[in-house]
């Protein structure tokens, strides 16, 4: 496997709509160019990287062009949207443990304040299999993918957030000062995976069998409405552990519980402001 | 690693499995086939009731995975309905009782809360927690009828085979509440239903690795093969057919079943046919 699975079809899900879009009008193309981020020493420290990524916003999709360069080479990585926190749905104050309201019902619920570089409903294997935002650098540290959103990600509440998953299973492990060691005790958590936030209504009178009494407001056939965010930018991870984790990109090392049994660091970001038009 | 995607048509041509290099590898080296009589379940009479459905599996095994194959009827016309196998939780990795089940990590000792089922899906199928239709989900024709194959990269026949499901914690709640009357899902202002969206797979950890990143991973993750993680496995015992009322599948786990106290007639789906894996025949 390398570069991302674009050959392999994992992307296919909207890919074929988007790439039936692109033959029409385009409404924005922009370059937007990575600045290197994350720890540049240390066990997890990392130089030299950049790239870029190529955007096209169409008919209410986006297509992701990523040239990357100098990462790590065969290691995994995963695509990340970073979102407005500060704006409608996210609740005011609450980041990094981001809360977001359900503007129908005025429920809340525990949020990330990022979200995959994916489409809305591509499928995830939480890890087991290269997840639709992941992509694995070739032998020489490079990468070049497509990621087709099925969203423009210029518009406001574009992309869906992601719910802030609890733990699932722990690992008798304990952040040590530059490693992660075993224990024959301990409760490390390892939140597996999670999933889109919906938006309900329960003004819906459930009337079974021709009504749902779940309450999930639909915008069609297997398309459950779903609370969304302002993308502001992007942000390139690097898993350590050789796996990307479904939803979530599992627990950074900057996270003062995970510290060194962390899993990912950012190596590139960039903010959607700064892309070129 | 190379991935092939097959596409598995239904009548409603929805379902789509992945399988990895399964397709071909499972026809060329059969060593089992069996056939499954799925029998009726679950209400038969109310909002939720159902009468007069039936179905069967024809599952071929082999080292290299499983190729099952539906014939159902006697289903809701276009409703969307997801399959689910049951495991043997009187034998390892589970313990606890339903539906408290826990399992354990066979490396480190480790227990996890963790289903008594699982969708019936390979390990490395994609699943769009409803946001278009999952791996185990299918959707019947006008008359209620589906055929489709779903193929496995695992064989359901041996112990051990099929990985172990996580349970949740709850991770958003609707303001909803079961009516005491009808037995009909009415909004509420103080009581909240929990919803939960999805899950995972257990996995196997092992904490004597000795982490030295990059090269060693800190998250003692035990990898079969890149981008492959151990998963924790249990034993195939049967089959669970569940309709959807809300008409979207939930990923790894069915959504709130009607059955439990907690959703009653605020839960989205109702098991619509069941058969055990000891009752195949040849």
């Amino acid at each position: 496997m390398k570069h991302l699975l674009k050959a392999c079809s994992l992307f296919a899900v909207l890919g074929f709509l988007a790439s039936n879009a692109s033959a029409s009008a385009t409404s924005i193309e922009t370059t937007l160019t990575l600045d290197s981020d994350g720890a540049t020493d240390g066990i997890y420290g990392h130089k030299g990287q950049a790239g870029t990524i190529a955007i096209q916003a169409l008919d209410g999709m986006t297509i992701l062009d990523f040239s990357l360069s100098g990462l790590t080479p065969d290691s995994v990585y995963s695509v990340w949207l970073l979102l407005d926190t500060a704006q409608s749905p996210f609740v005011s104050g609450t980041c990094p443990n981001c809360v977001a309201r359900d503007a129908n019902t005025g429920t809340l619920a525990n949020v990330y304040g990022f979200s995959p570089g994916a489409a809305d409903n591509a499928g995830y294997t939480a890890g087991n299999g290269i997840d639709p935002n992941g992509f694995v650098a070739d032998a020489d540290g490079n990468a070049t993918f497509t990621i087709n959103l099925n969203y423009d990600i210029f518009q406001p509440a574009s992309a869906p957030l992601v719910l802030r998953a609890g733990t699932t299973e722990s690992v008798p492990v304990t952040p040590m000062p530059g490693s992660c060691v075993g224990l024959q005790t301990g409760d490390f958590p390892a939140a597996v995976d999670s999933g889109f936030m919906r938006v309900y209504d329960p003004s819906i009178v459930a009337n079974l069998p021709g009504v749902s009494p779940a309450y999930e407001v639909l915008d069609g056939k297997l398309k459950p409405r779903l609370v969304r965010g302002t993308v502001t930018g992007f942000e390139i991870a690097e898993h350590f552990d050789g796996l990307t984790h479904g939803h979530r990109p599992g627990l950074h090392i900057g996270n003062p519980a995970a510290s060194t049994c962390g899993d990912w660091e950012g190596r590139l970001n960039g903010r959607l402001a700064n892309a070129m038009r | 690693m190379k991935h092939q995607v097959y596409k598995v048509v239904t009548t409603a041509g929805l379902v789509t499995v992945m399988a990895v290099g399964l397709s071909a590898s499972v026809a060329h080296a059969q060593n089992r086939q069996r056939q499954i009589t799925l029998t009726a379940a679950g209400n038969t009479d109310g909002p939720y009731g159902l009468a007069g459905q039936a179905g069967w599996v024809t599952i071929k095994a082999s080292n290299l995975g499983s190729i099952l194959e539906f014939s159902v009827s006697g289903l809701k016309p276009n409703r969307v309905h997801s399959v689910w196998l049951g495991f043997d939780t009187t034998s390892s990795p589970f313990s606890g009782e339903r539906p408290n089940f826990v399992a354990t990590d066979p490396q480190t000792g480790t227990t996890a809360d963790v289903y008594g089922f699982g969708p019936v899906a390979a390990d490395n199928a994609g699943f769009t927690a409803g946001n278009g239709l999952d791996p185990n989900g299918f959707i019947t024709d006008d008359r209620g009828s589906a055929k489709f194959t779903i193929q496995l990269n695992y064989d359901i026949f041996q112990p051990e085979s099929a990985p172990v499901l996580l349970r949740p914690v709850v991770s958003q709640t609707v303001s909803v509440m079961p009516d005491p009357n009808s037995g009909r899902c009415i909004p509420a202002d103080a009581s909240s239903v929990q919803s939960w969206i999805d899950t995972g797979y257990m996995r196997v950890f092992d904490t004597s690795i000795v982490a030295e990143p990059p090269e060693a991973s800190p998250s003692f993750q035990v990898l079969d093969g890149q981008v492959k993680p151990r998963l924790v496995r249990g034993k195939v015992s049967g089959f669970t057919v569940a309709e959807h009322f809300d008409g979207v599948t939930h990923g790894h786990v069915p959504g709130r079943h009607i059955g439990d106290p907690a959703a009653l007639g605020c839960g989205e789906w109702e098991g619509r046919l069941g058969g055990n894996l000891a009752d195949a025949t040849n």
